[in-house]
């Protein structure tokens, strides 16, 4: 009866998932774009299963994400949801009691762990699939929290924590991330945590989150390939049997909102003797409904358009050619978005590009015209982002698992596409009003403090001691 | 039970798609220019990858940064990026070049509909004029800043000093494309035309078709764009003395922008055409686990093991970061150790059957996206002559023994033969 329950499910699961597949138009193509749809399930352990069947190649992604990351706890314990998933990682390779875990199988388990969330996944070969689950479910089940899994854990995320400090570029992006949320706030802490508070948590700490968070009802396990939603139940079921939500109590904190640690734009981080300064910039916006968030896409698209014209001279075609400045379009949060920029320059030029940054941001708020003329082009060049993103497995399963996380629908990317569609100029217009208020941008420089103070002669400017 | 329907449900479907292996066409054009064709009808896309075997190995002692200011020009040629034509006549996603030591690519990611301005671009990659002087003196420019630029961080000077330390001076990989403090500005004309004239040609070049096209159409489309150039044969292979390096060599390096510590080590291996990359492959990925152990042990805090692929000669290179509190004396003993045990004795068959699984996945997920399966085309089609020879190479893997993995450890991994780069902020341990 059990068998033929199975090859019911397995029929289901095949029939079901062709059936949810749904497409749009590549701009100027007769033929369609197919979008990869999820097909997305709650067990009855209340892990959520988000499969995406793909036959072309015999590999699986398989990916257990959760919805509570670093800003998961309070500021006091920040790092320890780090520090749990990173003993998590370390279980399932190498069991504590010294039988072979996943590393035996040649298994290359990558962990990721931000402000919302947090991810362990691999990808493998489909007959490997069902091995891992049963060591993720073993570890999850039965955590071992050996001291040594906890001190390899803590040690990972110490020299982590400590490398951000040690290139300019993290070291920047540390400080503006400070700088835009204040000190108190849980996504201006750094997601390994400092050192001092992480030198605090051991094994009983570690414990207690995995018993609070690490429960099927905030996670998703997401598998993508060579798999169909039937052949997954059946994985999941017997492989985290046992695994229950009884004890999970890791309610979402609530999110306060950003609280910048003071009104000056400019902050200064010392590097002595270093040839090129950094230079970011940033705001964050507050948590935008979804059909905001387009048109504030699309503008910070028409920025990085913007910063390659060489008329405007704020970067060369090169330079973005070859990505040595970047815009990020959006960095969102459950509780926000964050907008943020990063050019490189030589110290002796820093005061002159702040300078065109500072009037970039000042003329994207009043021009109009500008993007009535290029909705075009970035409609198209938005509709080829989203498909990029979801092509591939490992791409379709991590645009998954960041779904999730945020609890977004698992049909954002196709919903984006024909929001794209419609986008006006004005609604463009609309959102950079808001986008572009010069006064919410703040900038950290990183540079060498004899050239580059000179050049931000006549701007306030806040050194940050690091 | 239910484990094992479920296994062999899954493995059946494993085998099924082994059995299909990559499929690809090889065309060779008249004029010599090859071309591979791989259709993949799920996405309405193109990938157009010319490869030029022109890279910076083909420079002459004093013409240091050529091979990369003609890419610079031939790139401009081909695909106008800064006024956006491309993009918006061919619905084009990206376009991008590159350079290394042995070749130039130039890529092209379009909507299936671009299939045909695609092939005239790629076609002028090939066959269009020079650029005017003031083009060539921006770019000239532009490989200048952009040599300080990478001055300006760790990680191109590391690699620069680690091919410096391998190859003797008059070996065509001693120097990199734009990786020198020689300056492109005295570069002329007729040195650039001549560097066309001999590296630019169909037969020293492959394309790579790959997506959603009809193969009828694109043979058509082929041959009225590339196929139009006139034939010119590829020119003579290089075949300089093998480096050798005789003796440990210990360098010291620090960087202003990097105050991590690391350790490198560098070994030269055969080139991928010798028969020996499997076994390279392998080894570097048992390294990685054996190396990881280091981590457990408190010793590193990071490691990672790679091979880097060249023509001439190919790369075993280690990076390792010590934990905090480790010197990096220290950590080169851990090392060491590591290394002593691969030569000593073979690994156990656990260990190469994990090797050998990591190998796989890392070749079959390079079939996973279009630019990455480019990629494996060409790499197959190097290494095979025939760009589908995807089974080949799995196969290749699979023949490797842990007794091979040990003898080729005792042989390439010899403490005399490698290069140790010690990177760490001035006055560190």
């Amino acid at each position: 009866m059990r068998g033929l329950t199975l090859v019911l499910l397995v029929l289901l699961g095949v029939v079901g998932c062709r059936g949810a597949d749904l497409s749009t138009r590549w701009p100027g193509q007769d033929r369609q774009l197919r979008i990869p749809t999820y097909h997305q399930e709650v067990l009855p352990s209340g892990l959520t299963l988000i499969v995406h069947e793909d036959p072309y190649l015999p590999l699986c992604v398989v990916r257990l994400t959760f919805r509570r990351g670093a800003a998961a706890v309070p500021t006091t314990q920040s790092g320890l949801p780090a520090l749990t998933y990173a003993a998590l990682r370390r279980d399932v390779l190498e069991p504590a009691d010294g039988s072979a875990g996943a590393a035996a199988l040649g298994v290359d388990l990558a962990l990721h762990v931000d402000q919302d969330g947090a991810s362990v996944g691999a990808q493998v070969t489909s007959a490997t699939v069902p091995v891992l689950l049963r060591h993720l479910g073993r570890a999850l089940r039965a955590p071992a929290v050996a001291p040594a899994h906890v001190q390899q854990a803590r040690d990972e995320l110490r020299w982590q924590s400590l490398r951000e400090e040690r290139t300019p570029t993290s070291a920047g992006l540390g400080a503006l991330r400070q700088v835009l949320y204040g000190p108190t706030h849980p996504l201006g802490q750094p997601v390994t945590g400092d050192p001092a508070t992480l030198s605090r948590l051991g094994p009983t700490e570690v414990r207690d989150f995995h018993q609070r968070a690490l429960r099927p009802q905030y996670a998703a396990l997401v598998l993508v390939g060579r798999i169909n939603p039937a052949q997954a139940r059946a994985l999941a079921e017997e492989a985290l049997a046992g695994w229950t939500a009884e004890g999970g109590a890791a309610p979402e904190l609530p999110m306060l909102p950003p609280r910048p640690a003071a009104a000056a734009p400019i902050y200064l981080v010392s590097w002595p003797g270093l040839p090129q300064a950094l230079l970011l910039g940033g705001r964050v916006l507050p948590n935008l409904p979804r059909d905001k968030q387009l048109p504030t896409k699309v503008l910070m698209m028409v920025l990085a358009q913007e910063a390659q014209d060489p008329h405007r001279n704020l970067h060369t075609r090169y330079d973005a050619a070859q990505d040595q400045d970047w815009l990020t379009p959006l960095v969102t949060h459950r509780s926000g978005v964050e907008l943020l920029v990063l050019t490189r320059c030589w110290g002796s030029q820093v005061g002159r590009r702040l300078d065109k940054l500072l009037l970039a941001i000042r003329e994207m708020d009043n021009q109009r015209t500008l993007y009535g003329g290029r909705s075009q082009s970035l409609r198209e060049a938005l509709i080829h982002d989203s498909a990029e993103r979801v092509t591939g497995l490992v791409a379709a399963a991590r645009e998954a698992s960041q779904l999730f996380q945020r609890s977004w629908p698992l049909n954002s990317h196709l919903v984006q596409m024909q929001q794209a569609a419609r986008l006006t100029g004005t609604d463009l217009v609309e959102a950079s009003y808001q986008l572009f208020d010069r006064s919410a941008f703040r900038f950290v420089v990183v540079g060498d403090p004899a050239t580059v103070a000179a050049q931000l002669r006549g701007h306030q400017v806040t050194p940050i001691n690091r | 039970m239910r484990w094992s329907l479920l296994a062999i449900t899954l493995l059946y479907g494993a085998s099924a798609a082994y059995a299909g292996g990559l499929p690809a066409e090889m065309l060779t054009l008249a004029n010599g220019l090859r071309v591979v064709l791989h259709e993949d009808h799920r996405e309405p896309a193109v990938l157009l990858r010319l490869r030029v075997y022109a890279g910076s190995a083909r420079e002459l002692p004093e013409e240091a940064n050529l091979a990369s200011l003609v890419m610079l020009g031939r790139f401009d040629a081909g695909l106008d990026l800064r006024a956006g034509s491309m993009v918006r006549v061919a619905g084009g996603r990206s376009a991008s070049v590159h350079i290394d030591r042995d070749r130039a690519e130039f890529t092209m990611l379009l909507a299936a509909s671009g299939l045909e301005v695609g092939l005239r671009r790629q076609r002028e990659v090939l066959d269009a004029p020079l650029p005017y002087t003031v083009r060539v003196n921006n770019d000239k420019a532009w490989l200048q800043e952009r040599f300080l630029r990478s001055q300006s961080e760790p990680d191109p000077v590391i690699t620069q000093q680690l091919y410096t330390e391998l190859f003797p001076p008059l070996h065509p990989y001693h120097r990199g494309p734009h990786q020198t403090q020689e300056n492109a500005a005295p570069l002329t004309r007729a040195q650039l035309q001549r560097f066309v004239q001999q590296h630019y040609l169909p037969g020293n070049g492959v394309l790579v078709v790959l997506g959603d096209f009809d193969p009828v159409q694109a043979r058509r489309l082929l041959q009225k764009s590339l196929g139009a150039l006139p034939r010119a044969p590829a020119p003579a292979a290089l075949s300089p003395e093998a480096a050798v390096v005789a003796g440990e060599r210990r360098v010291a390096l620090s960087h202003v922008a990097d105050r991590q510590r690391a350790l490198h080590l560098a070994w030269l291996v055969p080139p991928a055409s010798f028969g020996l990359e499997p076994t390279a492959v392998l080894l570097m990925h048992l390294l990685q686990a054996r190396l990881d152990a280091l981590r457990q042990r408190g010793l590193a805090a990071e490691v990672e093991a790679q091979l880097a692929r060249h023509q001439l000669q190919s790369l075993l290179w280690l990076q390792l970061a010590p934990q905090e509190g480790v010197a990096l004396p220290a950590l080169l003993e851990g090392v060491d150790q590591v290394l002593a045990q691969l030569r000593a004795a073979p690994p156990t068959e656990q260990e190469r059957a994990a090797a050998g699984e990591r190998a796989r996945i890392a070749l079959l997920r390079q079939m996973d996206g279009l630019q990455a399966r480019s990629g494996l085309l060409l790499e197959l089609l190097e290494r095979y002559g025939d760009p589908a020879a995807l089974e080949q190479e799995l196969a290749a893997l699979e023949r490797v023994s842990a007794a091979d993995l040990q003898r080729f450890a005792a042989v390439a991994l010899r403490n005399d033969r490698r290069v140790v780069l010690r990177f760490a902020p001035e006055g560190q341990p």
